[in-house]
């Protein structure tokens, strides 16, 4: 069951019409893209990439122009099939406070299953699980607005958990907290896939982010410039370039080291892989 | 400062007026500003006023904040009160400025200035007691419960309630945003306290359109995020905290009955026929 | 002499409220003509209460603002001029456009200022050239831009003034790698064309040690660490202990040297980092 399709663009384009010039405009252009179940997979782009266009695809809140997209085999432009969807793919926004919708942390996290007709006693019991899983469940009875960014971003992750969704995609989540929100914010979504086998599709333009990923999806003038694992997408210097993306600093300092004659493996992407592979240079192992 | 706002704002707790009925707390509370209406003579006020105060007390909220949200009236109750003086010409006069002007300071004057101004406190404790102990979720639910009569009348109650509780939760963010783009605009040179009537209105553009901006920005991302959360109206919806009438409330509004018939008797009956009541046992 | 200089600056939020803030507690620096200053701490800190205290906005409870020595809030006429003279560019200021032209948009502070027509269309058509707004949006409606060009039409707004400070807070936040690139250049070439002095508000330490000369560290309200970009990336440790995120290569240098490697800690960037771990192998191994 591990590999099983969760997620399924087929020839995926996405139009709109451009009000000034009364053209019309691919955000994406015949995007094909499989994600399985448990996976960890990160959609890097720059700004205007078209990666945003593809969370709204995936829980059809919008409907491709052309071609399919299925979710757990079902089609997301039947109508019938829009709340099963929604139910199964959660989707986390960049800005939290425009996805809070109550004023009270527990009261917002409930409206989820609220709305899916959960039994009260059954929605107290996800509420209170969902916020610990988030670590924040001693924050349950606060105000939501006088939370910090990190804080009604992890409320935001917990509104979806409670609703007991198979995946859940990210659509730069990270964007507009400081470094301590988005550490907090990066180490839940992290457990919540390792440890709870949650299905994730982050979508950021932080490099970093992508490093402890499964699978990197490279979005760029709205189709995929690769599709791989982080090691070989970021060996790839010259397509990142072109897609106006860095390669994470250590990679960057391991490739300097490389090119000057030194061995380090191109499967150094972290900063513990890095201290090893100078130590071991160095004999200190 | 717009931040300092108290009034509103709800203090989680776990007092007896925290864990009342939203619904008990709302007709209560009407109870009781119908009540201080009703009510005619100092007697019967200070056991208003004593009973909100005890209310306070009960619902553990600190003083600190229910001053503050006095003082943001203070000026409401002394204007009130500077009308009753001025123009309540009746009774003694006790001072007139000028032999030749209308206008004199009378006893009853300042005991209808008096009266006003602490049924305008007793009036502002007991009612911010509400939000103080209710969160705005509950309190938007209580009234959808009790407006759901108006669903006969083809009244969407839910809608409204939906709304109430989406306003209430972009009040403080909208509040905070509006002090951002004053500040911002102000560090431009904006100059919004001088000038015309029209310029200070003219004044108002560089705030209130980005503000209108933003908000239907964030209205329109709010709607997808609530489209994602499965929102579909009233129809199959639950709730987490389902409300029931309990001892508690039964005991809250025996106790309102009580306030309402103490004050009605002191307020309507003679005391004499008091006085003979009490004589003929 | 310094063109902004505070003195013991004290500030608190929401007194007689359970939700009370010390916001600014005792800070004092000075900042030159033509130097870049980076303030950094995370939320809360009190970098954006000291950010608005520096134009006159906030009254410090305590303490003073010096702008070319003299008290902002010496009589009422300076203080007006210091919002000009200190011009301060907000967190996604372009959720402030407001105007149906970029152009007025840009124009809005000059006019405020009293300058003449001639004037205005002389510094909104060199400001919009400094952040790169092409001519021909200049007559379109700031709400038809996209993200990045409405950020740079609101900062214009700002540069238009042209400031002997100009202090920025957050500029590149929600920024892609390419985007922040562009801001920074925009900051380099108004400083140049006018040596102005800038303060940059940032969380990013990467950031900091990019643009600026110096860097104030605030943390809890207090200034923690005032000094130059490699004096302050010797305190790694304590910038990290307080919440911080230090660079990458800085991180890797400070976890080597735990090790035992003996490498110069105030590096910031790859090729620094590489450049010593190169030096440092190269000496091991001969």
């Amino acid at each position: 069951m591990m590999t099983e399709d969760l997620i399924v663009f087929d020839h995926v384009s996405y139009t709109y019409d451009d009000e000034e010039t009364e053209k019309t405009v691919y955000a994406l252009k015949d995007v094909s893209l499989t994600v399985r179940q448990g996976e960890f997979v990160v959609v890097l782009g720059h700004n205007g990439s078209g990666k945003s266009t593809l969370a709204k695809l995936s829980n059809s809140i919008f409907l491709p122009s052309e071609g399919k997209v299925f979710v757990r085999g079902m089609d997301t432009s039947v109508t019938e099939n829009e709340f099963p969807i929604r139910k199964t793919m959660g989707v986390v926004f960049q800005n939290p406070d425009n996805q809070i919708v109550a004023s009270i942390v527990e009261e917002d996290v409930a409206f989820g299953p609220e709305n899916l007709g959960v039994p009260p006693k059954e929605i107290r019991r996800r509420v209170d699980e969902a916020l610990k899983a988030v670590d924040m469940y001693d924050y349950r009875m606060h105000e939501t607005h006088r939370l910090s960014g990190g804080q009604k971003q992890r409320v935001a992750i917990a509104g979806m958990l409670a609703m007991q969704p198979e995946c859940i995609v990210f659509d730069e989540p990270t964007a507009m907290l400081d470094p301590k929100g988005r550490r907090e914010v990066m180490q839940i979504i992290r457990r919540l896939n390792k440890e709870q086998g949650m299905t994730v599709v982050f979508i950021t333009h932080y490099m970093e982010e992508a490093v402890h990923a499964d699978r990197v999806v490279i979005v760029n003038d709205g189709g995929i410039a690769a599709d791989g694992s982080p090691v070989s997408v970021f060996a790839d210097r010259e397509m990142l370039a072109r897609c106006g993306l860095n390669v994470p600093e250590i990679a960057e300092v391991a490739y300097q080291l490389r090119s000057r004659g030194f061995d380090v493996p191109g499967s150094v992407l972290t900063e513990e892989a890095l201290v090893d592979a100078v130590l071991r240079l160095a004999g200190k192992n | 400062m717009i931040r300092d706002i108290t009034i509103g704002q709800y203090f989680p707790g776990n007092s007896f007026l925290h864990l009342l009925d939203p619904r008990a707390k709302i007709l209560i509370t009407l109870f009781y500003i119908v009540t201080l209406f009703l009510c005619k003579n100092f007697f019967s006020l200070f056991l208003l006023l004593a009973v909100a105060i005890l209310s306070v007390l009960i619902s553990r909220i600190s003083f600190r904040v229910i001053l503050k949200g006095l003082r943001m009236i203070l000026l409401i109750i002394l204007f009130t009160a500077a009308l009753q003086i001025f123009y309540n010409s009746k009774g003694t006069v006790l001072w007139k400025p000028v032999p030749a002007w209308k206008f004199a300071v009378t006893d009853q004057g300042i005991f209808s200035a008096v009266f006003l101004s602490i049924r305008i406190v007793a009036l502002i404790l007991f009612s911010s007691l509400l939000t103080y102990t209710t969160s705005p979720t509950q309190l938007t639910d209580a009234i959808e419960r009790l407006l759901s009569p108006l669903k006969l009348l083809r009244v969407n109650v839910h809608a409204l309630s939906m709304m109430m509780t989406i306003a209430l939760r972009f009040i403080p963010t909208l509040i905070e945003e509006l002090n951002i783009i004053i500040s911002a605009q102000k560090s431009r040179g904006a100059d919004l306290d001088s000038g015309s009537l029209l310029k200070r209105a003219k004044a108002l553009v560089p705030i209130f359109v980005p503000l209108f901006v933003s908000a239907f920005r964030r209205a329109y991302e709010l709607a997808f995020a609530m489209d994602c959360r499965c929102y579909n109206g009233e129809k199959g919806r639950t709730r987490m905290k389902i409300m029931k009438l309990g001892p508690r409330d039964y005991v809250g509004f025996a106790a309102s009955a009580i306030l309402t018939a103490a004050v009605v008797v002191t307020s309507y009956v003679p005391l004499s026929s008091i006085f003979i009541f009490e004589s003929v046992i | 002499m310094a063109i902004i200089e505070t003195r013991r600056l004290s500030f608190g939020y929401s007194h007689g409220t359970p939700f009370e803030i010390t916001a600014l507690d005792d800070v004092s620096f000075t900042v030159e003509k033509g130097e870049t200053v980076a303030v950094i701490g995370h939320t809360g800190s009190g970098k954006s209460t000291l950010m608005q205290m520096l134009n006159g906005l906030l009254t410090p409870e305590s303490g003073a603002v010096l702008l070319d020595g003299k008290d902002i809030r010496s009589d009422k006429a300076f203080t007006r001029s210091v919002r000009f003279r200190v011009g301060l560019c907000f967190q996604y200021p372009e959720y402030q456009l407001f105007e149906e032209t970029c152009y007025k948009d840009i124009a809005f502070g000059p006019k405020n200022m009293g300058l003449g027509e001639e004037e205005i269309r002389r510094r909104v058509t060199e400001a919009a050239a400094i952040v790169g707004l092409p001519e021909a949006l200049l007559q379109r409606s700031p709400f038809e831009l996209s993200g990045g060009q409405k950020r740079r039409c609101a900062i214009a707004g700002v540069i238009a003034m042209r400031p002997e400070v100009l202090i920025l807070d957050e500029p590149t936040a929600g920024l892609d790698p390419r985007g922040r690139d562009d801001i920074f250049g925009m900051i380099r070439s108004y400083q140049q064309a006018t040596e102005a002095a800038v303060i940059i508000v940032t969380h990013s330490m990467e950031d900091a040690a990019m643009l600026a000369d110096r860097i104030l560290v605030m943390n809890r309200g207090k200034l923690a660490f005032n000094g130059t970009v490699s004096e302050i990336f010797r305190h790694a440790e304590e910038l990290e202990a307080i919440g911080l995120n230090i660079p990458a290569s800085t991180k890797l240098i400070a976890d080597l040297r735990r090790a035992g490697c003996e490498l110069s800690p105030d590096v910031y960037t790859a090729q620094a980092a590489a450049d010593e771990i190169e030096a440092y192998l190269r000496r091991k191994t001969v």
